[in-house]
């Protein structure tokens, strides 16, 4: 349903040409959960901003993104104002509790969306608000209160019901709970679970925490600066790993079951997108990264069907396995 | 103060530098108080002096020419070094007044924004009296009551009117930084009341307070000016109002060669003062400076 | 001695008087009411160990931090440094408590001031306090930068904005050291660094627990780092201690059912563990109009007749036994 092939986004600054989005290409079937994880500057939201067009003007964005076989990139903004935004692609937006304007109502707010991109009259689209606060499990009397009225967590579900208001093909969430408190996010996640599996869309969820991911989606992309590292099955990922990158992820996020475990960090910083080093973008991190992973830019290797690595030493995965979950492995890097 | 080390002015000159427009108005700026400074060696005559002709007639009232380059005052003064001599007063007061002004409204700002509470509503309380009281009228008023005028009672009363708007931005601003971490930190680590406020509050209101001494300044001058025009100032001080006193006292309009001089000068004095203001402004916005 | 109490709160309360507008002001006579955002808490601090505290936003645990710091004074209660009470100290006294007990906030972007370079930023407290002479300062800067992996040649002159969050935190670490406090205060030290500098930062904070001999006060709302980085973990929840005890008995056998829900809450980074039932109800309310008997009633699954009227057990200060102060645990 939706392909991406070869996606580059770079930001122009005075500093220098930002790349934010290298060379990412990947393929969304129909009733998906894709989750993709990375650290804050991997890219994430470059991505997802590029996908619903809102980058700002200073950036140049290239490849193409096709969604139902058209290339979004190619669309004119008033056709994918119309046709798209909204209606097929929506977005819960990163820090959501702040995209309310704190000067209206929430149902003027929930009816201002639906009615921008469809054609009903405002006393229909009031009684679909009451039915959509409901169904993210709103008490419909509150939509008439304030965005200040709310707590957070309230907040968020209507960020959640104004984005599936019109019933899109593909949900976006970029980070949807962040900021809130962990009873609250297992609820909210589950929600956002059971609406997707009700409504049958498909779901793309950016977070940084795995655990998330892992509790939501059943597909998963490892980004680090601008790229994939490694994607494929849930399961895939998580129980047969073979980039380094996700071994040091996975050391990062302790299992609250599984007492004194190592909380193991990947020292260095990534790299900076404006000089972007040659060959591996990993590979100063790398506690396994030998000369040759400097030559040449990595391409991804199909190392299962569906599993797809960017790395060259596929082959000695089972042995990086064990060496990561080791804290001096990690510690010779620095 | 120990906050202003060296490196502050060569920082300032760098953010001076980034911004033309205030890189403009401080050369203007910078080249009015040179000449100024100068002026008892550039000026060609004594402003003071009436000055004859070969025939020993006064040189009254004549247009520019080779021999007075901006003519004669009613009284056969040159017009230029009046303007030249003139400048040192009308600047002097300016900057004297207006970092007073400044220097005031900065602290009472600061005390009253960082102690709140009772401090607080009384220093504002009394910055909203003074607040209501009209800029001109109460300089005049002050002048008749402290009369004869003096340029140090003219001065006086222009602090005392000015530093209220300092006053309460530098306040403003004060509530916001006092409740960030770092001041409640700085706490923490065993700052007292004095040094948080002047140590870790002040530094970053500096900006600010270069705007409004800007400000003060322009409005120093204008104020003296003003007066002078209205003809309250000091009558044995030279200055740019009281040339432009002179000439419509004495009701020489057609003069232009008078009194259009130092009013096109103060007008490029106050305009370089706000170009700098303002490149300062655009420096303390919060939402520019998170682009440094 | 390892077993040394470093600081004890007992009964400690504070409650924030609720501001009514104007008119109510005028008109009404009655007060408004109170916050009770810390309403008695019991707990002891011992040096070289991590004391976890977890809880939702709302739950007390910053008012906590702030009480321990003399930002705040109580309302009610004691604090108890090794032995002397200090719940009303002033001057002197306070700048002798201020060189014991250091803090470092959640967010390490705010944490510094702008206008000061690291160097002067470390030794804030050193001069502040009048510490030491001025040579020996800067040595002592230098030695703290170096005990958090910051080489004191690159980053003296650096001002905040040239430097990254983790090592911004880092230097926060380093402030606190400075004056060789006995009690360092961690308000969500690490809730907003990057995952993989997280680690870095959690294992910097135990070496210099052990290696300095520090009481540490580790304020999170992630249980599962707690888990793995605190010797004692205590549950709070609108103002009370409702659960206190080791990471193995607390996280392994939870007694309070809203600890329960708590660790149920917790995303596992396993994908064949589908997330488990969280019981309870509602969300969290504000600590004003709190009922009595147990204040989590309206919320839990288990709830009796008898929690509604009396009072849940209370947890003495003695943290290493496993307390729960649900009446039915």
């Amino acid at each position: 349903m939706l392909e991406i092939r070869n996606l580059k986004v770079k930001y122009l600054t005075h500093l220098g040409e930002i790349k934010a989005v290298n060379n990412f290409s990947f393929k969304l079937e129909q009733g998906d959960k894709i989750g993709i994880a990375g650290e804050s500057g991997c890219g994430k939201s470059s991505l997802i901003k590029a996908i619903v067009r809102i980058l700002p003007s200073n950036t140049i964005v290239d490849g193409e993104i096709y969604f139902k076989d058209k290339n979004l990139i190619a669309m004119e903004d008033e056709e994918f104002r119309k046709s798209v935004r909204w209606k097929e692609i929506s977005i819960i937006p990163q820090s959501a509790m702040n995209a309310l304007n704190p000067v209206y109502r929430v149902c003027d707010q929930i009816v201002e969306a639906i009615r921008t991109h469809s054609e009903i009259t405002r006393n229909e689209a009031l009684e679909k608000t009451e039915r959509l606060l409901e169904y993210v499990g709103i008490n419909p009397t509150r939509m008439y209160d304030y965005p200040h009225q709310l707590s957070g967590g309230m907040k968020q579900r209507v960020m959640i019901a104004m984005a599936i208001a019109l019933n899109p093909s593909l949900l976006i969430a970029d980070e949807p709970t962040t900021a809130l408190d962990v009873i609250v996010q297992h609820r909210i996640l589950r929600r956002i679970i059971e609406i997707q599996e009700e409504l049958e869309n498909s779901l793309i969820m950016i977070s940084h925490d795995i655990s998330l991911i892992a509790q939501t989606c059943n597909k998963i992309i490892i980004m680090y600066a601008g790229k994939i590292m490694e994607c494929g099955d849930i399961d895939a990922i998580f129980y047969q790993p073979y980039h380094p990158y996700t071994l040091g992820l996975q050391n990062a996020f302790p299992n609250i079951n599984i007492l004194e475990q190592n909380i193991v960090s990947i020292p260095g910083l990534p790299p900076s997108l404006i000089d972007l080093p040659k060959g591996c973008l990993f590979a100063d991190r790398c506690p396994f990264s030998q000369p040759v992973c400097r030559k040449e830019e990595v391409n991804q290797f199909e190392v299962e069907e569906g599993h797809f690595v960017s790395c060259l030493f596929t082959d000695k995965a089972e042995e990086f396995r064990g060496l990561a979950k080791r804290e001096d492995t990690w510690k010779m890097r620095l | 103060m120990k906050i202003m080390k060296i490196s502050f002015v060569a920082q300032q000159l760098r953010i001076l530098k980034e911004n033309r427009l205030a890189s403009a108005g401080a050369f203007i700026i910078l080249l009015m108080i040179l000449l100024s400074i100068l002026s008892p060696w550039v000026a060609p005559y004594d402003p003071w002096k009436t000055n004859f002709d070969k025939n020993g007639k006064v040189e009254m009232l004549k247009p520019p020419n080779n021999q007075f380059l901006l003519g004669t005052t009613l009284y056969g003064r040159d017009v230029l070094s009046q303007m030249l001599i003139g400048s040192r007063v009308t600047l002097l007061i300016g900057f004297f007044a207006g970092f007073c002004s400044a220097f005031i409204g900065a602290n009472i700002g600061l005390i009253s924004g960082y102690y709140g509470k009772i401090t607080d509503n009384i220093l504002m309380r009394i910055t909203d009296i003074v607040y209501g009281m009209p800029f001109e009228p109460f300089i005049i008023v002050m002048v008749i009551i402290l009369s004869p005028p003096k340029i140090s009672t003219i001065g006086l009363a222009i602090i005392l009117i000015t530093w209220r708007t300092t006053a309460r931005v530098v306040r403003s601003e004060v509530l916001s930084i006092r409740e960030r971490p770092y001041i409640i930190l700085a706490k923490i680590r065993g700052a007292d009341n004095f040094r948080i406020i002047y140590r870790h509050i002040a530094p970053n209101i500096l900006p600010l307070i270069l705007v409004y001494f800007c400000a003060s300044v322009a409005w120093s001058v204008i104020a003296y000016a003003s007066i002078s025009f209205l003809g309250f100032g000091d009558p044995n001080i030279l200055s740019w109002g009281s040339m432009l006193y002179e000439v419509f006292a004495n009701g020489s309009i057609r003069a232009w060669w008078w009194f259009i001089p130092p009013g096109i000068c103060l007008s490029i004095f106050i305009v370089s003062l706000y170009m700098v203001a303002r490149c300062y402004e655009e420096f303390s916005n919060p939402r520019l400076r998170t682009h440094r | 001695m390892e077993d040394e109490i470093v600081i004890g709160v007992k009964n400690l309360k504070k409650y924030f008087p609720i501001d009514k507008g104007i008119l109510a002001q005028l008109f009404a006579l009655r007060s408004a009411g109170f916050i009770k955002a810390v309403d008695g808490v019991n707990f002891k601090l011992k040096k070289k160990r991590i004391f976890g505290l977890a809880g939702e936003s709302g739950c007390g645990k910053t008012t906590i931090a702030m009480l321990l710091t003399k930002i705040y004074a109580p309302t009610g209660g004691e604090i108890f440094f090794k032995n002397k009470e200090i719940s009303h100290i002033e001057g002197d006294k306070l700048k002798e408590f201020r060189q014991k007990c250091q803090m470092v906030h959640q967010d390490p972007y705010e944490s510094l001031n702008p206008q000061f370079t690291i160097s002067e930023s470390v030794m804030e407290s050193l001069n502040a306090l009048g510490l030491e002479s001025k040579k020996e300062r800067r040595n002592i800067v230098s030695e703290m930068l170096r005990s958090v992996n910051l080489s004191p040649e690159q980053y003296w002159d650096k001002y905040p904005h040239e430097i990254s969050g983790g090592e911004l935190q880092r230097v926060n670490i380093a402030a606190a050291l400075a004056c060789g406090p006995e009690l360092l205060i961690g308000d969500e030290p690490t809730s907003m660094l990057d995952v993989s500098i997280k680690a870095e930062i959690i294992t910097l904070i135990r070496n210099l627990v052990e290696k300095k001999g520090l009481a540490f006060l580790y304020i999170s709302h992630d249980l599962a780092i707690l888990s793995q980085v605190s010797d004692v973990i205590a549950i709070m929840y609108l103002g009370k201690v409702v659960e206190i005890g080791r990471p193995r008995d607390l996280i392994g056998n939870p007694l309070h059912p809203y600890t329960k829900a708590l660790i149920n809450a917790i995303p596992i980074p396993d994908p064949r563990f589908s997330s488990r039932a969280v019981d309870i109800k509602g969300d969290i309310t504000t600590a004003i109009s709190i009922p009595e008997g147990c204040r989590f009633i309206e919320r839990c699954p288990y709830a009796t007749l008898r929690c509604e009227k009396e009072e849940p057990l209370d947890i003495e200060g003695d943290s290493d036994r496993h307390q729960s102060s649900c009446l039915l645990s």
